[in-house]
C-alpha cells in the first residue's frame, strides 16, 4: 500500500489518481470530525469537500507547512480550522441577520442549517465546546473522531507526552462548565 | 514521586510505550495511590464520553466517501449537480450581493469588510514614498463603483479569490470579539471615547429615547500574501506589481471607538445612528497604490481605459473604493450633508420606506439607517450637529 507521503509526491507531480486514494482514505475522519463540529450532514459535506479541494488545488502546501509526510495531520488541521470558520462565520451571519434584518424585507435568509441540532444534549453539548478554550475544545472534538495521540500531538504541536494532561484538563473543563450551564440535563 | 496523571490517562488510552506501560504498571503494584488516581481518571473519562459521543453522526448520517467522490468530481469539473450554492458563490454573495448593505454595516462591520475587500479587490491607495515608515490611510470619502452581474461572476470564478478570502476571514474574527457595552446616556457615553458625540437634533416625533452602546477600538492586522495577491489580479488577466514588504509587514486597519443609539417604534427597531471617527489603515511601504487603485479598478470589471481615467478622477490618498452590484436591489445616490459628500442607500422595490445615509466629515464617519423615506432620513442627518 502507498504511504501518505507517496501518494502526496504523486499528487504534486499531476497525478490525480493519487488524489482520489487520499481522498478515500481520509475522508470519513474528516467527515466525522466536522460533523461533531458543525452538527448536521450538510454542512460537514459541504467543508469536508472544502478541505479536499484545498489539498486538490494546492498540494505543495502541506510540504511548505513542514508536514513533509503526515497528509492526515495537514488534512485534520486545516478542516478543523475551516470547522472553526465556518462556525464564526454561521455565527456572524445570525448576529447580522438578527441585528440588521429588521432594516430590509428581502432579509430572507441565506444563512446555512442551523449549528445546533435539535437535540437538547447535542445543543448543550456543543454550546459547552464553545465556551471552552479553543485548543481543549478541538482536542475533544478531535480526540472522540478517533484521532490517536500522536495525530493530537502533531495537529495540536504539542509533544505526544503532553496530550494525556491536556486531555484530562479538557475533560474536566468540559465536565464543569457543562454541569455549571445544564444542572438539569445530568 | 509526584504522581503523573497524564501518564496515567495515556495508560488508560493505550498510548504509551511498552515500556512506559510497564512502569506504571509497576507503580500500580508498588503504590495503591496510584491505583486510585487511576480509578478516578478513569470514571472522568468515562463520564464525558457519552457527551462527545452524542455529537457524532447517527447510522443515516454516517459519511459516504464513494457519494462523496462523485460529488467532488462533478464539483471539480464545474457541473455540480448539487442544490447547495457554490461555496465561494456563497460567500461572495454574503460578502457583496445579497443586500450589500447588511454586509456593509454597522460602520464598525462596514469598515473592516469594506477594507478587506477594498484591500483584496482595489487596495486602499498611497503613494509610494522612500520612506521606511508605514504609510497610513484614513478614510475620508467613499467611492461607489457599480458592478455589473458579469463582473461579479468573473470575480465567482477567479479561482484564486477564495483561497485569499480563507487567509483573510480568520484574521477578521479578532474584531468581532468583544461585546458591546450599554450606557444610560451620551454624557456616559463621551466618558468613555475620545471624540465629541454629535446629536441628532431633528428626531421624528415619535422616537422617543434611544438606547445607547460602545464598541471599543479593535485593530485588526492582517498578513497579506504577495504571491496570492498578485494570482488574483494575474487569474483575470491584470498586470499588477506588489512590492516583497507585503510578506513582511502586515496591513493594520483600526477600528476606532464607537458609539451607536438606536430607536424603537412599536416595539421594533425604527432608526439607528452610528458614528466613530474615520478608520484607518497602515500599510507597507513601496505599495503604489495609484497603479494597483486601478488595477483594483478592473478587477471590478472596467476596462483599462475606463479603470485609467476613473481612477485619474480619484483622490486615492483618502478613498475607499465600495463595489456596489448592479443587480437593482439597492440604489444608491451621492447626496451633500452639512458640506461632506454622503451616499444614500434605499431599495426601490421595498413594500415599505426603509433607507440609509452614510457620510464623512472632519475625521468622522456616520452612517444613519432607519424605517422612513430616503428624504426624510437625509434630513435627520442634516441635523446631526
Amino acid at each position: 500500500m502507498l504511504t501518505d507521503a507517496k501518494l502526496l509526491t504523486q499528487l504534486q507531480a499531476g497525478d490525480d489518481a493519487s488524489f482520489e486514494l487520499l481522498f478515500q482514505r481520509h475522508y470519513n475522519r474528516i467527515y466525522h470530525i466536522l460533523y461533531r463540529l458543525l452538527g448536521n450532514k450538510a454542512d460537514a459535506e459541504d467543508v469536508a469537500q472544502s478541505v479536499f479541494l484545498k489539498l486538490y488545488q494546492s498540494p505543495h502546501w502541506v510540504r511548505l507547512q513542514g508536514d513533509e509526510a503526515n497528509v492526515a495531520g495537514w488534512l485534520y488541521r486545516v478542516a478543523v480550522n475551516m470547522g472553526y470558520n465556518t462556525l464564526r462565520s454561521q455565527k456572524r451571519r445570525q448576529m447580522r441577520q438578527e441585528r440588521w434584518g429588521w432594516l430590509w424585507p428581502f432579509s430572507a435568509s441565506t444563512d446555512p442549517a442551523d449549528i445546533s441540532a435539535s437535540n437538547d444534549l447535542q445543543t448543550g453539548v456543543r454550546q459547552t465546546l464553545a465556551r471552552m478554550k479553543p485548543r481543549e475544545a478541538k482536542l475533544l472534538v478531535l480526540r472522540h473522531s478517533g484521532l490517536s495521540y500522536k495525530e493530537l500531538a502533531v495537529i495540536l504541536e504539542v509533544a505526544p507526552g503532553s496530550i494525556g494532561s491536556l486531555l484530562t484538563r479538557a475533560e474536566r473543563a468540559f465536565a464543569q462548565k457543562y454541569r455549571l450551564a445544564y444542572p438539569e440535563q445530568e | 514521586m509526584p504522581i503523573d496523571e497524564g501518564k496515567l490517562r495515556a495508560y488508560l488510552d493505550h498510548a504509551l510505550s511498552p515500556e512506559e506501560r510497564a512502569l506504571v504498571e509497576q507503580q500500580l503494584i508498588d503504590l495503591p495511590e496510584v491505583q486510585a488516581v487511576l480509578d478516578k481518571l478513569n470514571r472522568e473519562r468515562h463520564d464525558v464520553a457519552p457527551y462527545l459521543a452524542a455529537i457524532g453522526p447517527s447510522p443515516h448520517q454516517e459519511p459516504e466517501a464513494g457519494q462523496a467522490w462523485g460529488r467532488f468530481q462533478t464539483r471539480m469539473s464545474g457541473q455540480s449537480k448539487s442544490t447547495k450554492p457554490n461555496r465561494l458563490e456563497e460567500r461572495i454573495n454574503n460578502m457583496v450581493n445579497q443586500p450589500f448593505i447588511k454586509r456593509y454595516q454597522p460602520l464598525i462591520i462596514l469598515f473592516t469588510v469594506v477594507a478587506i475587500i477594498a484591500i483584496a479587490l482595489s487596495f486602499a491607495p498611497v503613494r509610494t514614498m522612500a520612506s521606511n515608515l508605514l504609510r497610513v490611510f484614513r478614510v475620508q470619502s467613499v467611492q461607489v463603483v457599480s458592478v455589473e452581474k458579469e463582473d461579479m461572476e468573473a470575480l465567482r470564478n477567479n479561482p484564486n479569490l477564495e483561497r485569499l478570502i480563507d487567509q483573510l476571514e480568520p484574521q477578521l474574527d479578532v474584531a468581532e470579539d468583544s461585546e458591546p457595552e450599554k450606557v444610560d446616556s451620551l454624557d456616559e457615553a463621551a466618558d468613555k471615547v475620545e471624540f465629541r458625540i454629535a446629536q441628532i437634533t431633528a428626531l421624528p416625533a415619535e422616537a422617543g429615547n434611544p438606547t445607547i452602546t460602545v464598541l471599543r477600538q479593535k485593530v485588526v492586522q492582517l498578513q497579506l500574501d504577495k504571491a496570492l495577491l498578485e494570482a488574483v489580479f494575474e487569474a483575470a488577466e491584470i498586470e499588477v506589481e506588489l512590492p516583497d514588504s507585503l510578506n513582511d509587514e502586515p496591513v493594520v486597519i483600526t477600528h476606532p471607538d464607537t458609539v451607536e443609539q438606536t430607536w424603537h417604534r412599536e416595539g421594533e427597531k425604527s432608526l439607528e445612528f452610528i458614528q466613530m471617527p474615520a478608520p484607518s489603515i497602515e500599510y507597507p511601504d513601496g505599495l503604489d497604490l495609484d497603479e494597483l487603485g486601478v488595477a483594483s479598478l478592473q478587477l471590478l470589471g472596467m476596462s483599462a481605459e475606463e479603470a485609467k481615467a476613473l481612477g485619474a478622477t480619484i483622490d486615492w490618498a483618502n478613498t475607499m473604493v465600495l463595489p456596489v452590484p448592479n443587480n437593482g436591489d439597492v440604489d444608491v445616490e451621492e447626496v451633500v450633508i452639512n458640506g461632506a459628500k454622503g451616499l444614500v442607500f434605499a431599495n426601490p422595490d421595498s413594500e415599505d420606506d426603509r433607507a440609509a445615509v452614510s457620510w464623512t466629515r472632519d475625521g468622522m464617519s456616520y452612517f444613519l439607517a432607519g424605517k422612513y423615506p430616503a428624504g426624510e432620513m437625509v434630513d435627520i442627518a442634516k441635523s446631526v450637529q
